[in-house]
């Protein structure tokens, strides 16, 4: 029998607006999808307990709003992030291109310790597509992904549910890592220390 | 007294930060000259604050106001029990409004039917019909005002307005209701100032009302100013939620009372344009304790050392002990507008226990807005909970929010789903606001009731319990349905209670309806709902929740989750609920009575029928749970924990006994229910474990009783038989058993002696010579004649033991002819043996004389028959023992004799040379010896005979006992010289002149130390009868070295004879000389 405390992994899903992360998340957790489209506002959370080479985790996974006007939320989101998944729509050049602005964006507003080995997984979604369609090939979204460090690539259809449990399973695995990498710290990463000179400027920082 | 930051109105973003904290010392702050904490003196100075010139943020506050869309959900939310979550559009039952205890006059204004609402966690129950905000003919300028702050507590709500007054209702009766007492003024007529706020703190009988931009203390329940000064220049002001609980009435939420120096006050924080000020409020003044600087503050939550806060464009949370600042994010999402920014003011509110809600907006109040759930580390720890647009008020009724918008619109969301479970609609000219207050309104639910009714699922029909169903069907009664959420009109229409739908009977509507795919989900919600649960596990609700958790991770085999739920409420699940689930079948075997509400009885039979065919399944999980349970029985409630502990005893031997296993474990470890697991023992003929049970239990006899009983084949198990294949091992055990545990009970070592000594004599026999019985005084005779069944050898072994170890002589008799019997026994039974002894026989007559003696012949012969050998050994070592009449204790008769009739006169007796030389030496009769041994050939021994008169010890494994010396009186010396004389003439018959010279060379028979001549006669006399015995034909050379002795010895004598004669002869002429000399002189 099993401790219920378990590792919680932060994941965190970011990309252009209507690319599929609301799709995505709940084809991997709850095996559905919806044709209806739904823009997501601020951010919303499913959980999935996994189990990694016989450790039982739970993912949290961040679903998070791809529109503009609630990007300046993301601090709020992305802060304790084990592990972000980049995900565009391979039919859309624009939110192929986004992907490295999202990807410094994170890294910017997380304020990640350590950039260059934080986790990164992404995801091309909407394979689904005719042909025709697809506008961003496999071959150049891996070219990208190799440019920024070797991420790990995935092309998935989360209407079809194709590669969607496989692109999760390494997510998971790279946040399992990534937990287990940082040492425990009771002080927040990003406090500012209240100034006590009297001077009437803001703070330390 | 305003500052200059009042003025500047809210800071640019580049001012948002804490300038500086510093801790001030517990002072009264009435004396430091920039302290916005100050006496007041009067009410005139009162009056004379509403001079204040609002600030930009305020005024942005009181216009909305005005403009009908204040932030009421900025005011607090205190920790309360949650209302009721829809479960998927479940309808809500409760519609009864007789059920309820509070004012039910119909609103007039707002009737029912105007009101439209989807099905939900709420409806609404009346509470007040009508406030007179407005006072037009005592003050003129109330017209148009409205409500701006409710609070409640005991019988009074409070209702501020936005002309500054305090309207005190009170509730007479139910027929009356409430009615307004008083109205106080807090304005006068050159300036109005909105009352925004009221916090109750009965602790201290205070109430802080903070209108405008100044908070005043005032008395409960009247509203008589208290003379404790005042705090100008506040924002906001809160309570320490971490602090909030219910008061021992369980009607109003309180906040802790601290004290110093015997001096009782309440924590307050104020957010103030230029600081967060922690003060504390004494029953006569207000001091400040700390100052935290924080610019532009315009609303705040205070939760232990954390205080989440809020400036015009963004949300922070102070670590106020640390003196640290997370920033957390903008109050609008949207990019704000450079000019005017945004049009709303932001929200703080508490969430539970532990997280702050925090409203992000668009650029106006029009665009959607979300609503973020943060923890104290600063991280969003829920989902956003988007609302199309910005709400005008909003409140936290965990797990729900409840959220008022433009138009009379209502929104509830789930906090656990982040979804709106229910929509409610005013009429689009309705302003209406949210508000949680100190009071929790309770209502009556016959349905919760019956829900929460505990009573026994297993029944024992007793009186005691009789008496207690009455009991706890009155308790279930207290369990009342409870809000203490408001929702009112601006204009004092209405004022009415969410009423919500009970918990316990929402948990059991997500139960009912809870799928595999959705059970982790609803599980979640309740340890979180549990987490939040005021009261805790020890509430009936907790209890409720407790238990429904354990039923659905049943409901949906999740034994993981199971064993984590009965591990960490120990004390709240009664295992023998969890037997009565998994083990259906036999509920019999649950002792003492198991309460449970009533609601869930449905649950509970459902699930015994699922696991009916389960047990496998439930294996592991009931095993572990049960020995947790084993391990710790301090956890469950003394009243109940022998029969808790005695059903899990026997629920684990039952298992034990089903799954055929090892059930020592078990018995090892069984206190309370012993009785009943030895009749299930029995009950199963499990007696190989029943005695092991008696021997755990230290019922050794019992222990016995079942063992020899396993033994004989009265009793039949065959896990005994598994475990002693070989009869022999299990009577060694029992032996040994019966020894280390039994040895102090002598009717019980005899009892068991007795049939062991009859039919296991062997074992039997270990008993009664064992040294750990040997206080127990058995019955020699009895035993010998029980030993006789098993053997002669195993009588002989007792006789023996008796005889040496308990040194009972007088048995050495019946040794002798017990050891006697044996070996006869044994050489009529095996011709091999006869002719192998009588081989060793002739072999040693054969040897050459003179030979080696006989007793070194049997040495080294012996060891090519042992067995008799050893007999014989023994035989022959008794038999030196005894005195010629020793008698046998069991035969009566004479040892010898019958050794005489049994060996000498048989023809063993020329076998056992030995044995036959032992019983003539023990008849006295030693001339037989001699002549026996000299037959034998053994002239050496004979010789040695002679000369000691005793026979020599044989074999090394008897004790040797002391033997009595060679002959040493005058008789023994003439006994010994005249069996010489025997041997003497028996060589002589031989002719053997090697023996005759070897024994007149050995024995000397001549020789003589004395002097005296009748000594050298006697000698002489002798020699000459030694001469006369040898024949004349005897060679005289064969005599040579005796002669020469002899006559050498009669030369010497002779010479000495002669010499000392004359030697006298020269001492006599000597003397003569002198007596001559001495005669002539």
């Amino acid at each position: 029998m099993s401790n219920r405390r378990k590792t919680i992994l932060k994941v965190i899903i970011l990309g252009d607006s209507g690319v599929g992360k609301t799709s995505l998340m709940q084809q991997f957790i709850n095996g559905k999808f919806s044709q209806q489209y739904k823009a997501t506002i601020g951010a919303d959370f499913l959980p999935k307990d996994m189990t990694i080479d016989d450790k039982q985790v739970t993912m949290q996974i961040w679903d998070t709003a791809g529109q503009e006007r609630f990007q300046s939320l993301g601090v709020a989101f992305y802060r304790g992030s084990d592990c972000c998944v980049l995900v565009f729509d391979v039919t859309n050049t624009k939110s192929f291109e986004n992907l490295q602005s999202w990807r410094d964006e994170f890294l910017i507003q997380a304020n990640i310790k350590d950039p260059d080995n934080f986790p990164f997984v992404v995801i091309g979604n909407k394979i689904d597509v005719e042909e025709n369609k697809r506008m961003v090939s496999a071959k150049k979204a891996q070219a990208l992904c190799a440019s920024l460090g070797n991420l790990p690539y995935f092309e998935t259809s989360a209407k079809e549910a194709v590669n969607v449990e496989q692109a999760f399973d390494v997510v998971a695995r790279c946040a399992l890592q990534q937990e287990e990498s940082l040492e425990y710290s009771d002080d927040y990463t990003d406090a500012v220390n209240i100034h006590v000179d009297g001077d009437n400027s803001t703070c330390g920082c | 007294m305003e500052s200059d930051t009042e003025k500047k109105g809210v800071g640019t973003e580049g001012e948002e930060g804490v300038e500086r904290v510093d801790k001030v010392e517990e002072v009264d702050v009435a004396e430091k000259a920039d302290s916005v904490v100050e006496k007041a003196d009067s009410a005139e100075k009162l009056a004379g604050e509403t001079q204040v010139e609002e600030t930009s943020a305020e005024k942005t506050s009181v216009e909305k106001t005005s403009a009908e869309t204040p932030i009421e959900g900025t005011s607090e939310t205190p920790v309360r029990p949650p209302p009721i979550e829809a479960s998927s559009g479940q309808v809500n039952p409760i519609s009864k409004a007789g059920d309820v205890n509070i004012y039910t006059k119909e609103d007039p204004e707002t009737k029912p039917e105007d009101i439209t609402m989807t099905s939900g966690p709420y409806k609404f129950m009346p509470l007040i019909e009508k406030i007179p905000v407005e006072n037009i003919s005592d003050f003129p300028e109330s017209r148009g005002a409205i409500i701006t702050c409710v609070e409640a507590w005991d019988l009074n709500v409070y209702v501020g307005t936005s002309a500054g007054e305090i309207i005190h209702m009170y509730r007479i009766d139910d027929e009356l209701g409430y009615i307004q007492i008083s109205r106080q003024r807090f304005s006068n007529s050159s300036k109005i100032r909105p009352i925004r706020k009221i916090i109750i703190l009965p602790e201290i009988g205070k109430l802080l009302v903070l209108c405008g931009k100044t908070v005043s203390g005032y008395i409960l329940p009247e509203l008589t100013p208290a003379d404790i000064g005042k705090i100008r220049d506040v924002a906001d002001m809160t309570v320490d939620y971490d602090l909030v609980q219910l008061d021992s009435k369980g009607k109003n939420y309180t906040t802790a009372l601290n004290h110093i120096h015997g001096d009782v006050y309440v924590n307050v924080t104020v957010f103030t344009s230029k600081s967060i000020r922690l003060v504390r409020i004494f029953d006569d003044s207000i001091r400040l304790f700390k100052d935290v600087h924080y610019l532009n503050s315009v609303t705040g939550v205070q939760r232990s050392s954390y205080a989440a806060v809020a400036t015009l464009q963004n949300y922070d949370l102070v670590d106020v002990s640390r003196s640290q600042k997370i920033p957390l994010f903008p109050s609008s999402a949207s990019p704000p507008d450079q000019e005017s920014g945004p049009s709303f003011l932001p929200v703080v509110l508490p969430v539970g226990k532990k997280e702050f809600l925090m409203v992000c907006g668009g650029r106006s109040m029009e665009q959607p807005a979300v609503g973020m759930v943060v923890n104290p580390k600063g991280d969003v720890s829920r989902g956003t909970i988007p609302w199309e647009s910005y709400p005008v008020s909003l409140t936290v009724d965990f797990p729900y929010m409840i959220a008022i918008f433009a138009g009379g619109k209502v929104s509830v969301h789930s906090l656990h789903s982040q979804r709106e479970v229910q929509r409610m609609s005013f009429p689009s000219n309705s302003d209406i606001r949210v508000k949680s207050v100190c009071r929790v309104f309770e209502m009556k639910d016959q349905q919760l009731a019956k829900a929460l009714t505990r009573r026994p699922i297993i029944s024992q029909m007793t009186p005691e319990e009789l008496e207690k169903i009455a009991i706890e069907s009155d308790l279930a009664q207290t369990n009342l349905s409870r809000s203490s959420c408001l929702i009112y009109d601006v204009h004092g229409s209405f004022v009415k209670v969410f009423q919500p739908y009970p918990r316990p009977l929402r948990w059991i509507d997500q139960y009912t309806s809870a799928t595999l795919q959705n059970f982790q989900k609803v599980s979640d919600e309740w340890f979180d709902e549990l987490e939040e649960e005021t009261s805790g596990k020890d509430s009936t609700q907790g209890q409720f929740i407790v238990s429904l958790l354990i039923l659905l991770s049943l409901k949906f085999y999740n034994f993981n989750q199971a064993f984590d739920i009965v591990c960490t409420n120990m004390k709240y699940i009664d295992p023998r609920l969890i037997i009565y689930i998994v083990d259906g079948s036999d509920s019999k075997q649950i002792y003492g009575s198991v309460w449970q509400f009533e609601g869930l009885f449905d649950f509970i039979e459902q699930l015994r029928t699922d696991y009916t065919s389960k047990a496998a399944e439930t294996r592991e999980f009931m095993q572990l749970y049960m020995n947790v349970c084993t391990a710790s029985p301090e956890a469950f409630d003394e009243s109940d924990r022998e029969s808790i502990m005695k059903t899990i005893e026997v629920y684990l031997l039952k298992v034990g006994l089903d799954a055929n296993e090892d059930l020592d474990p078990v018995l090892a470890n069984l206190k309370y229910g012993s009785r009943e697991a030895i009749e299930i023992l029995l009950l199963r003929k499990k007696y190989y474990s029943l005695s092991r049970f008696y021997s755990s239990l230290k019922s050794y006899e019992q222990c016995l009783y079942y063992w020899k009983g396993l033994i004989v084949g009265e009793f039949t198990d065959p896990e005994y038989d598994k475990k002693f294949p070989d009869r022999d091992r299990s009577l060694i055990m029992m032996v040994n058993y019966l020894l280390t545990n039994c040895a102090d009970k002598e009717s019980v070592v005899k009892s068991y002696a007795s049939w062991l000594l009859e039919s296991y004599p062997e074992h039997g026999f270990k008993i009664v010579t064992d040294k750990r019985a040997e206080k127990v005084e058995f019955n020699d005779v009895k035993v010998l004649h029980l030993l006789e069944n098993g053997g002669p050898d195993l009588k002989v072994k007792y006789l023996e033991y008796m005889l040496n170890v308990k040194k009972k002589k007088q048995f050495t008799g019946d040794v002798i002819l017990s050891i006697l019997d044996e070996l006869l026994e044994l050489l009529k039974s095996d011709e091999a043996l006869v002719s192998q002894v009588d081989s060793s026989l002739t072999k040693y007559s054969s040897l050459r004389v003179p030979r080696i003696s006989f007793f070194d012949f049997w040495k080294l012969e012996k060891t090519k028959f042992a067995t008799f050998a050893d007999l014989h050994d023994r035989l022959y070592f008794y038999l030196s023992g005894i005195a010629a009449g020793t008698m046998s204790i069991l035969d009566q008769c004479p040892v010898l004799d019958r050794c005489e009739k049994e060996i000498l006169e048989t023809k063993y007796g020329k076998m056992t040379p030995l044995i036959s030389l032992m019983i003539y030496f023990r008849k006295g009769d030693n001339k037989t010896v001699v002549n026996e041994l000299c037959d034998l050939g053994d002239y050496r021994m004979a010789e040695q005979f002679a000369t000691t008169l005793n026979l020599p010890d044989i074999g090394k494994q008897i004790i040797r006992q002391q033997r009595e010396p060679g002959p040493v009186d005058e008789d023994d010396k003439k006994t010994s010289e005249a069996l010489l004389m025997v041997i003497f003439d028996v060589y002589l018959e031989l002719k053997n002149p090697e023996l005759i010279d070897s024994f007149l060379s050995h024995h000397h028979l001549l020789k003589d130390d004395t002097t005296a001549n009748s000594s050298m006669i006697e000698r002489m006399d002798k020699f000459s009868d030694i001469l006369n015995r040898i024949p004349d034909s005897f060679p005289v050379c064969q005599l040579q070295n005796f002669l020469e002795r002899s006559l050498s010895d009669f030369q010497d004598y002779g010479d000495t004879i002669v010499l000392t004669k004359n030697l006298y002869r020269s001492k006599d002429l000597q003397l003569k000389k002198f007596r001559g000399s001495l005669r002539d002189s």
